[in-house]
């Protein structure tokens, strides 16, 4: 293994890390209203949840921005990258979820930017989230991110969807509740479906970005309703 | 940013099945229709005058329905000051459709001060049929929209729900050359399909989008406990846009229970905007 690997290991960990600041923890992202309406309530029924997770937004919506952003910034189009962080926004229908978005992409180009501060691509977009001319989303940033590691796409993808679902594993924990070992049970179990939504996502066309889940959207809709709550969405 | 960088705005097809053209204008204080073209299987009917905020217009296919390879395509534009009520004469049928989809476009242009409340009837795919439908709204902060779909599963001749191959509807909406919505509905029945995260166990599927309508905090509790109240066994989500407007959402077990939530929300925009109770159009 050369030193070149073992450094695009060790920033792969750190940008994937659960301690990495991102806020994800305050969201559920619609996980919350199951629990509440009693439909995610044990690890059988959160497995279903997480697997949906994953098969819907994570690939479509999510991985297919990383996939874009990160050939974008390869070829050094800014312009193509404020537009996928335009549509991410315009696509998320829930406003509790855009605000999510919003939220953690703000916080995270922050970290990103500290960490590669002589990368342009990502002060560009760190000053356009604050003057307010893109909204900041964080499958933009960690695509940016992993581009300006030298991070291959494919490899990059595979840890932010890793990553999105090892957080919600967490919440997950957490929140309906299970033990730590239900919860790397299933993490481990969801693993081992990421090599197939990273080819999914490397053959989706530009038309199939988005597609909504209908069902995870409903519970982020009704979450807003929802009486007893610990996370913001 | 040009709209031919978004997704499923590319919808030209060179041969169409049926168009409709219509672009309506307002002539001393009544809404007309200032020009028309009416090509293949689409027709509109007269427009009715005397009830709500007239006219109501209603798209006529002259076909049985949709057969694989049709594409259809219709231009409403509505020019400044200019309102008025766009259905169909009834429900969209697609029949098995396997290697070329069945395809509509719409595109709808509303020029500042101009409204359109456009409830077509409910789209039902049949056994195999595909079904792609893009529309596109262009308007201006200063202009209304009221605009529905409902989804609901053809039987098949066994019985069996959910036998369609496809149903994908892409719909995108600018206000005042900003994108506000993007959205995709992407339905492909397979063994998850009634399952956590899709269906659900619901059959029909419905979205009613408000556009030109700030959602005050309290209106949407009032929306919100307004559809509680029909005590309907379907599921209802509702959430301000960036536009200024809202978008709804229904899961439910019949098109009834859809169009009742509809119903009550299009009453609360209508006595806001035209004073008016929305009648519920008898078509058969």
């Amino acid at each position: 293994m050369t030193v070149d690997m073992l450094d695009a290991l060790l920033t792969l960990l750190q940008l994937y890390d659960s301690n990495f600041p991102s806020g994800a923890y305050a969201h559920s992202l619609g996980l919350e209203t199951y629990i509440q309406d009693g439909r995610v309530c044990d690890a059988a029924t959160f497995r279903e949840y997480l697997e949906a997770y994953l098969r819907g937004p994570l690939v479509y919506t999510d991985g297919f921005a990383f996939r874009i952003v990160h050939e974008a910034a390869a070829d050094h189009d800014f312009g193509r990258i404020a537009s996928v962080d335009e549509r991410l926004y315009v696509n998320n229908v829930p406003q509790e979820t855009r605000g999510a978005a919003c939220r953690m992409g703000t916080r995270l180009v922050v970290t990103a930017r500290s960490l590669f501060p002589e990368d342009t691509l990502l002060r560009e977009y760190a000053e356009g989230v604050r003057a307010g001319r893109v909204h900041g989303h964080p499958a933009v940033v960690y695509g940016l991110a992993a581009h300006a590691a030298g991070i291959d796409m494919p490899l990059g993808l595979a840890g932010y969807l890793y990553s999105s679902l090892a957080v919600q594993v967490q919440n997950g924990v957490r929140a309906i509740p299970l033990g730590q070992t239900d919860g790397q049970l299933l993490l481990f179990a969801l693993r081992a479906q990421i090599p197939d939504s990273v080819s999914r996502v490397l053959q989706l066309q530009d038309c199939d970005f988005g597609a909504v889940s209908p069902g995870l959207e409903m519970a982020q809709l009704r979450h807003s309703q929802v009486h007893v709550r610990i996370f913001m969405s | 940013m040009s709209t031919h960088s978004w997704p499923g705005s590319d919808s030209r097809c060179p041969k169409l099945t049926g168009r409709l053209w219509i672009e309506l204008a307002e002539r001393r204080g009544r809404t007309e229709i200032e020009s028309l073209v009416e090509e293949g299987e689409f027709r509109l009917s007269r427009p009715v005058y005397g009830v709500g905020p007239d006219p109501q217009l209603y798209l006529i296919h002259v076909g049985g329905g949709c057969v694989e390879g049709d594409a259809y395509e219709l231009t409403v534009v509505c020019e400044s000051g200019s309102r008025a009520v766009l259905t169909t004469q009834s429900a969209t049928k697609v029949y098995k459709s396997p290697v070329r989809p069945v395809t509509q476009s719409l595109a709808i242009e509303l020029a500042p001060g101009g409204c359109l409340d456009f409830r077509p009837d409910v789209i039902i795919p049949y056994e195999n049929a595909r079904y792609h439908q893009r529309t596109h709204v262009r308007m201006s902060s200063s202009s209304r929209l009221l605009y529905s779909e409902i989804l609901t599963p053809g039987w098949s001749a066994d019985g069996g729900w959910f036998r369609y191959s496809e149903f994908r509807s892409w719909l995108t909406v600018w206000v005042d050359d900003r994108p506000v919505l993007y959205d995709h509905q992407w339905l492909c029945p397979d063994n998850t399909f009634l399952g956590l995260g899709q269906m659900e166990g619901y059959t029909h599927y419905g979205t009613l989008l408000v556009m030109g309508y700030e959602l005050s905090h309290p209106t949407h509790n009032v929306l919100a406990e307004s559809v509680q109240g029909l005590g309907i066994q379907g599921c209802v989500g509702l959430s301000p846009l960036p536009g200024p407007g809202f978008m709804v959402r229904v899961f439910g077990l019949s098109t009834d229970e859809v169009e009742q939530v509809f119903h009550v929300v299009r009453g609360r925009i209508w006595r806001e905007w035209f004073g008016a109770t929305p009648q519920l159009l008898r078509k058969y």
